[in-house]
């Protein structure tokens, strides 16, 4: 047997469960619900990536009520946080006079690799201290942080890489958005530059 | 050129399963995957040049959600790789210690080794999907199986060692040696 067939032989038990909808109204609806789970999970990301000094909470808060401050859009929005009983937790606001629903969680890890649900108010933090980007139905592409909103459609280079430095309260991160062929815009924000430190340029806030 | 989703779904889902769950490696996450690629194919306004040209684009959004999908660091009630792979049937011991072994493997050297013995794509075309230069994916290649070689001979000594504590040492020896001397000639991870 060659590694090729001994490759294959090991990955076939691998079998996708999932009915893939293909009605075009359900591909309709369910294209709606992904792009708001994309959304939460965008909100999400940096929930953890910075959680890795959390500390070890009890993880069920029970459905406990509490107001918090999220910066949505380049705005402060105060949203109400509810506990699901299993980590996550429901973040609901209102915007344009519609009140929405996002809902998510995040663990830190510490040194050990040991994972532990992250305190409502220690999500928002993280999710406030990382970046968005966003493209509108004109195709401009926003970055949102904090109260700044940056029009960054006309900074991708060539290979569609946009690199700048965003700076809030004297702290200072590098943040890379990558133009991808399918429409999205994953990015990457650190506090040390990814690429050589030149090539990020200030962010024209407007 | 547009196929029909219908068909794509029937000639790459359970692939394109396969590859976001090399990246991810978690069956939920991969199933999400697999249906968001397929809405994006339905909804992108793009021609392409060829089956493959289609092809390759799916592999290319589902790597790279799936890849979106680790830094969300999202967790739901999710089933641990090793519950996981409880529920899988593997036909042989073997192919079940080299899925593991690939699963231990860095994500960047998972996806270009799946890439080239799964889905039978060259150097050149991995390049192309996952937009890197060839000489990368070919170093990728290379310390992924250097890795892999490692892992599996590093989990067969350990098996070894548990074996011999069971056994009559002298048999196991024996029978070890012959093992490894049918399994060294033939996993060795040779480009082919």
């Amino acid at each position: 047997m060659t590694d090729k067939e001994l490759y294959k032989q090991a990955f076939s038990a691998l079998h996708s469960s999932a009915q893939i909808s293909l009605e075009a109204e359900e591909m309709a609806k369910i294209q709606k619900k992904h792009k708001t789970n994309m959304a939460v999970a965008a909100a999400l990301i940096c929930a953890v990536i910075i959680g890795g000094s959390g500390t070890a909470y009890a993880a069920d808060l029970g459905g406990i009520q509490q107001k918090l401050s999220l910066w949505l859009h380049g705005k402060e929005t105060e949203v109400d946080v509810t506990a699901t009983g299993n980590g996550g937790y429901t973040f609901s606001y209102e915007e344009n006079g519609q009140i929405k629903e996002m809902g998510g969680g995040g663990v830190s890890i510490d040194e050990s690799g040991n994972e532990t649900w992250l305190y409502a108010d220690e999500l928002a933090e993280d999710m406030n201290r990382y970046a968005d980007v966003y493209e509108d139905e004109n195709g401009i592409v926003h970055v949102y942080y904090y109260d700044q909103i940056i029009d960054i459609t006309n900074l991708f280079d060539q290979e569609g890489i946009c690199r700048i430095l965003l700076s809030h309260n004297g702290e200072k991160s590098y943040l890379k958005v990558t133009r991808d062929e399918d429409g999205s815009y994953p990015f990457s924000q650190r506090k040390v530059p990814e690429d050589d430190k030149e090539l990020y340029r200030d962010a024209p806030v407007e | 050129m547009r196929q029909e989703v219908q068909e794509l779904v029937r000639l790459y889902q359970d692939n394109l399963f396969a590859a976001a769950f090399n990246v991810c490696k978690n069956a939920e996450d991969a199933e999400d995957v697999v249906q968001d690629t397929f809405i994006r194919y339905y909804t992108i306004k793009k021609e392409f040049d060829s089956a493959e040209h289609v092809r390759a684009w799916l592999f290319r959004v589902a790597i790279n959600r799936a890849k979106n999908v680790n830094h969300t660091f999202w967790r739901r009630n999710r089933l641990s790789l090793e519950d996981y792979m409880e529920t899988l049937t593997f036909e042989t011991e073997e192919s079940e210690d080299l899925f593991e072994a690939v699963m231990k493997l860095p994500e960047k050297y998972r996806i270009v080794i799946h890439l080239f013995y799964y889905e039978d794509y060259k150097v050149s075309e991995i390049a192309d999907i996952l937009k890197l230069s060839e000489s990368n994916v070919k170093v990728r290649l290379s310390r992924g199986r250097s890795v892999l070689r490692e892992t599996i001979e590093r989990s067969h000594a350990s098996r070894d060692c548990l074996s011999i504590k069971h056994c009559h040492a002298e048999q196991d020896s024996l029978l070890n040696k012959q093992r490894h001397a049918e399994q060294d000639s033939s996993w060795n991870l040779k480009e082919e």
